[in-house]
C-alpha cells in the first residue's frame, strides 16, 4: 500500500529534534516540547527534570502521545509536511537503557549537556504500541509496532 | 519584491527586460519594436505581478495542495482538468492586492477606453529555444474594459495550470508549482487577414514557408481553418509553389467571442495574401529571423490594413508523439456540437439497429458453418463499434467540460463543479432513460430524487446576459448531450459486445455437446478464438498495477476526489464483478475499481461510493450526484486496500475515506 510509512517514521526519528509528548494530567491532555534522540521506530528517548508537571503526570498514568513532525512553520507544510503521533506507554531508563537514552540525547544535542547529566534528570523511554503517520495533508496510515515485534 | 522589480512595462521596455521577467512573448514583441518592425504596442504584466498576485491569495500553496493529493504522473486526463478546473476557480475568485490594481488601473484603462484588447500569456518558459509552449496558454480576445481586462488577466495566469499545460509540463518533467506566468494586454488587431510564417520549413531544407487565412489567427493556430499556402525558396525569396486552401470557413470575433463562420463569396475567390503582400510577409519575417539571429516562426495578422507582427519565436522542432496527449483535449465547440449530432442522428440508431439485427438472429438453429460465419460478423461489429467509441463518444465526452468551463467563467461559483447541477437529469429526462436502459436489456436504477434545475437554470441565463443568451443555451445543450452520452455510449457498446458473447455462449455450448468424439470443424474453431480474443483487447486496458502492502502498516484514512457531496457510513461491499455490484444491500459503502452503467441501478442505493478510477465525471461520480450519494473517486488501489465488512465513513465533501475501526 503506502511503500514509505515506516521510511517516513524512521525519518522524522532520524531528523527531527523535538518532539510534542502528552500526558494525562488528571485525565485532561497536557501537552509539552521535548527534545528527542534519534532511535529506532518503535521507541522515544526524551529527558525531563522530575519537578515538572509533565513528570507528576507520567509518574500517576504512564499512557502518553507523542507527536513527531517535520513542519517549518511555512504554507508548503500542508503538502509536504509528515507527522507521526505515537501512541504507547512511558517509564524512566534504568541502568544500561539509561546509558544508552543519555547518550543518544547527548550526541543529537550536545549543548544539552548539563541539563541530561544532572541528577535531578530523568531519562524516559516511550515504547510505542501504534503509529499514525499522516502525509499529504490527509492521508492516514496506521503502524500497529505489536505486530511487527 | 525589490523596488527596482517593476510589475508592468510597456512592450518596447519589455524587450531589454528578462525573459524570467516578462515571458518570451513580451520580449520578443519588445524587441521587434525596437527594431521598429511592425508589431502593436500594449504593455507587459510580468512575473513579479503574478508573483504578488499569487501571494496575496495563497494561490501556490492552493496549487501545491491540489497537485499534491496525487503524483501528476498518475492522474488521468480527466482528473488533471478536474485540478485545473478548480485552480482556475481560486485565480479567479482571488483578490488583487491594491498596489498592483491601482498600478494596472493606469496601464490598462487608456488602453481599454480606446478600444477591444487582447490579453495573451507571456510564459517564461513559452518560446524558448528548447521548447515551445505555443498554445497551451490561454490567451483572451475582444476583452472590452477595464474589469473584464483583469478578469481576462487572472484567467491568463490561471492557463498556467490549465490541463494541457499540466500534462506537457508532466512529459517534460518541469516543475509545476514554481512555474510564473508574465502576461501582454494589446489593442485587438482588425484581422481581416491573419498568418503564420516559418522562415526555415520544419520539413523541407532549402525552404520556408507561409500559411494564411482569412480572418483572425486563431483560426489557423488552432488547425480549425484550413490556410493557403506557399513555399518559398530561401535563397531567391521566389515563391515556388502556391496551393489554395478550401477558403471555407474563417474565425471571426462576434460579441467578444471568437466564432467560426462560413466566408463570403467574395473571400472565396481570393487568396488572402496577393502576390506582393506574400513577398512583404516574408521579407517581414527574414527582417525577425535577423534581429533574432535564428529561424523563426512568425505570426501576424493585418491591422486595418497594415501587417503587423504578432509574434515570433525560435522553430521548435518537437518529436511528433510528443504533444499527442494534450492536443487532444483541444476540442471546439462547434466540432462538439456536430459531433453530438452526428452521435445521435447516426452512430446511435445505427448501433442500436445492428444490435437488434443480430438479437433476433437464433443461433441455436444455424448449423456450424453458418455459426462461424455469424461469430465472425459480431466479432467484427464489437470491433468497429469500439472503434467509433474512441474515435467519436470519448472525444464528446469533452463537452461537459466545455459546458464547465462556459458556466464558471461566466458565473465563479464557490463550487467550481456547481454545474453539474444543470447536468443531472430531471424525472422526465430520467424516464426516458429507463426506457433505454429497459431496451438495452439493463435494469433501470430507481427514479433519483426530483431536484429543480430550474432555479440554476435562471441563475445562469441570467447571468450571462440578454446578448449571450442564445450561444449560453447552445453551450448548456451541449454539456446536457454530452453527459447524457457518458452513460448511454457504453450501454449501447455492451448491447453489441453482449451478442458477440452470446455467439460464444452457443459455440461453448456445440464444444461441450460435441466431446463425446466428434471434432469441432476448424471454422468453428477459429471463430471461437476470434471472439475470446476480443475480450484480450478490452475498453479498460489502463488499470494500475496494485500496490504492495507493507508489514504492519494499515491505512486508516485514504484520499480520494470529492466527487459527489456528503458523508456516508456503513460497511464495505468490495465488488470486482458486475455482479458483485448487484449483490450490494441498501446502507452498504460500494467500492469499486471501475463502475460501469449497467450497474447503476445498484450503486444507487449505497450509502456511499469509493471508486478507484479518478474524475468528478466517471460513472461513480454521476450516479451519486443524481442520486444524492457521497461519492469519493481517484483512490488509489480502492478494492485492494479495502476489504468487504470493514466499516468506512465516505467524506465527498472532502475526498477521504476512513476506516473506523483502525
Amino acid at each position: 500500500m503506502h511503500v514509505d510509512t515506516h521510511q517516513r517514521i524512521s525519518e522524522l526519528l532520524g531528523s527531527e529534534s523535538l518532539a510534542v509528548v502528552a500526558t494525562s494530567d488528571g485525565g485532561a491532555p497536557y501537552c509539552s516540547l521535548v527534545a528527542i534522540a534519534p532511535t529506532a521506530a518503535p521507541l522515544v528517548y526524551f529527558a525531563t527534570t522530575r519537578s515538572t508537571h509533565k513528570w507528576e503526570n507520567l509518574i500517576a498514568d504512564p499512557r502518553v502521545s507523542v507527536l513527531v513532525d517535520n513542519r517549518n512553520n511555512d504554507p508548503a507544510d500542508f503538502h509536504e509536511a509528515v507527522a507521526a503521533t505515537g501512541v504507547g506507554l512511558a517509564q524512566e531508563c534504568l541502568g544500561e537503557d539509561a546509558v544508552n537514552a543519555r547518550a543518544a540525547l547527548l550526541g543529537r544535542h550536545p549543548y544539552l549537556a548539563d541539563f541530561l547529566e544532572s541528577p535531578s534528570t530523568a531519562m524516559v523511554r516511550v515504547d510505542i504500541d501504534r503509529w499514525y503517520v499522516v502525509a499529504r495533508f490527509q492521508q492516514v496510515d496506521c503502524v500497529d509496532c505489536a505486530a511487527l515485534s | 519584491m525589490s523596488e527596482a522589480t517593476p510589475l508592468t512595462t510597456t512592450l518596447r521596455e519589455a524587450g531589454r527586460l528578462p525573459v524570467a521577467l516578462v515571458g518570451g512573448k513580451a520580449r520578443s514583441l519588445g524587441v521587434l519594436l525596437d527594431a521598429s518592425l511592425p508589431a502593436i504596442e500594449g504593455i507587459a504584466i510580468t512575473t513579479a505581478a503574478f508573483r504578488a498576485f499569487v501571494a496575496q491569495n495563497g494561490l501556490s500553496e492552493r496549487v501545491a495542495l491540489e497537485l499534491a493529493r496525487r503524483p501528476l504522473d498518475d492522474l488521468r486526463d480527466e482528473e488533471l482538468w478536474d485540478a485545473s478546473t478548480r485552480i482556475r476557480s481560486a485565480f479567479q475568485a482571488a483578490s488583487w492586492p491594491s498596489a498592483l490594481r491601482e498600478e494596472l488601473t493606469q496601464r490598462i484603462a487608456p488602453l481599454a477606453s480606446a478600444g477591444p484588447l487582447v490579453v495573451r500569456s507571456s510564459s517564461p518558459q513559452e518560446d524558448s529555444d528548447e521548447r515551445s509552449f505555443a498554445g497551451l496558454h490561454d490567451s483572451v480576445i475582444g476583452v472590452e474594459g477595464l474589469e473584464a481586462a483583469l478578469a481576462a488577466v487572472a484567467t491568463v495566469w490561471s492557463s498556467l495550470y490549465s490541463e494541457r499545460a499540466l500534462m506537457y509540463r508532466a512529459e517534460l518533467g518541469l516543475h509545476v508549482a514554481s512555474a510564473a506566468m508574465a502576461v501582454v494586454v494589446q489593442p485587438l488587431a482588425t484581422s481581416e487577414r491573419s498568418g503564420i510564417t516559418f522562415t526555415v520549413s520544419p520539413v523541407t531544407p532549402g525552404v520556408g514557408e507561409i500559411e494564411a487565412v482569412w480572418g483572425l489567427g486563431e483560426g489557423l493556430v488552432s488547425g480549425r481553418v484550413e490556410p493557403d499556402h506557399w513555399t518559398m525558396d530561401r535563397r531567391s525569396g521566389a515563391i515556388r509553389a502556391h496551393v489554395a486552401g478550401p477558403r471555407d470557413q474563417t474565425m471571426t470575433l462576434c460579441a467578444a467571442r471568437v466564432e467560426l463562420e462560413a466566408i463570403s463569396d467574395r473571400r472565396r475567390s481570393s487568396a488572402p495574401l496577393e502576390r506582393d503582400e506574400v513577398d512583404a510577409v516574408w521579407a517581414l519575417a527574414l527582417s525577425a529571423e535577423e534581429r533574432f539571429g535564428s529561424p523563426q516562426d512568425c505570426e501576424w495578422t493585418y491591422d486595418r490594413g497594415r501587417q503587423v507582427l504578432v509574434q515570433s519565436r525560435p522553430i521548435t522542432t518537437l518529436p511528433p508523439d510528443s504533444r499527442a496527449s494534450w492536443s487532444r483535449a483541444e476540442q471546439g465547440e462547434e466540432r462538439l456540437i456536430a459531433l453530438g449530432r452526428r452521435i445521435d442522428d447516426e452512430l446511435l440508431p445505427a448501433m442500436a439497429g445492428e444490435t437488434q439485427a443480430l438479437r433476433a438472429v437464433d443461433l441455436t438453429v444455424l448449423d456450424d458453418g453458418a455459426l462461424a460465419r455469424e461469430a465472425e460478423v459480431r466479432r467484427e461489429a464489437v470491433e468497429r463499434w469500439r472503434q467509433v467509441y474512441r474515435a467519436d463518444f470519448i472525444p464528446f465526452a469533452h463537452g461537459v467540460r466545455v459546458f464547465g468551463r462556459y458556466y464558471n467563467d461566466h458565473l465563479g461559483p464557490r463550487d467550481p463543479f456547481e454545474f453539474i447541477g444543470l447536468l443531472v437529469r430531471t424525472p422526465a429526462e430520467h424516464a426516458q432513460h429507463a426506457r433505454l436502459l429497459e431496451e438495452l436489456g439493463v435494469e433501470p436504477p430507481d427514479a433519483p430524487p426530483a431536484k429543480s434545475r430550474s432555479a440554476l437554470e435562471a441563475r445562469f441565463l441570467e447571468a450571462v446576459g440578454a446578448e449571450e443568451l442564445e450561444h449560453a443555451a447552445r453551450v448548456l445543450s451541449l454539456g446536457r448531450d454530452s453527459w447524457r452520452l457518458r452513460d448511454d455510449d457504453n450501454l449501447y457498446l455492451r448491447a453489441v459486445e453482449q451478442e458477440a458473447e452470446r455467439a460464444l455462449a452457443e459455440i461453448v455450448k456445440r464444444k461441450t455437446q460435441q466431446n463425446g468424439g466428434f471434432r469441432m470443424p476448424e471454422a468453428l474453431s477459429r471463430a471461437e478464438s476470434g471472439l475470446v480474443g476480443l475480450d484480450a483487447t478490452s475498453m479498460d486496458s489502463n488499470r494500475p498495477e496494485p500496490l504492495v502492502a507493507e508489514p504492519g502498516v494499515t491505512p486508516r484514512q485514504l484520499l480520494g476526489q470529492a466527487a459527489a457531496p456528503g458523508v456516508g457510513r456503513g460497511v464495505a461491499r468490495v465488488a470486482r464483478t458486475a455482479e458483485e455490484v448487484r449483490e450490494l444491500q441498501r446502507g452498504e459503502v460500494l467500492v469499486v475499481d471501475a463502475l460501469e452503467p449497467d450497474t447503476a441501478a445498484f450503486a444507487a442505493r449505497a450509502a456511499a461510493i469509493v471508486e478507484r478510477r479518478g474524475g468528478m465525471l466517471v460513472h461513480g461520480a454521476i450516479v451519486a450526484r443524481e442520486h444524492g450519494v457521497p461519492a469519493v473517486t481517484g483512490v488509489l488501489d480502492a478494492t485492494n486496500v479495502i476489504r468487504s465488512g470493514q466499516r468506512l465513513t465516505v467524506d465527498g465533501f472532502l475526498g477521504i475515506v476512513v476506516f473506523d475501526d483502525v
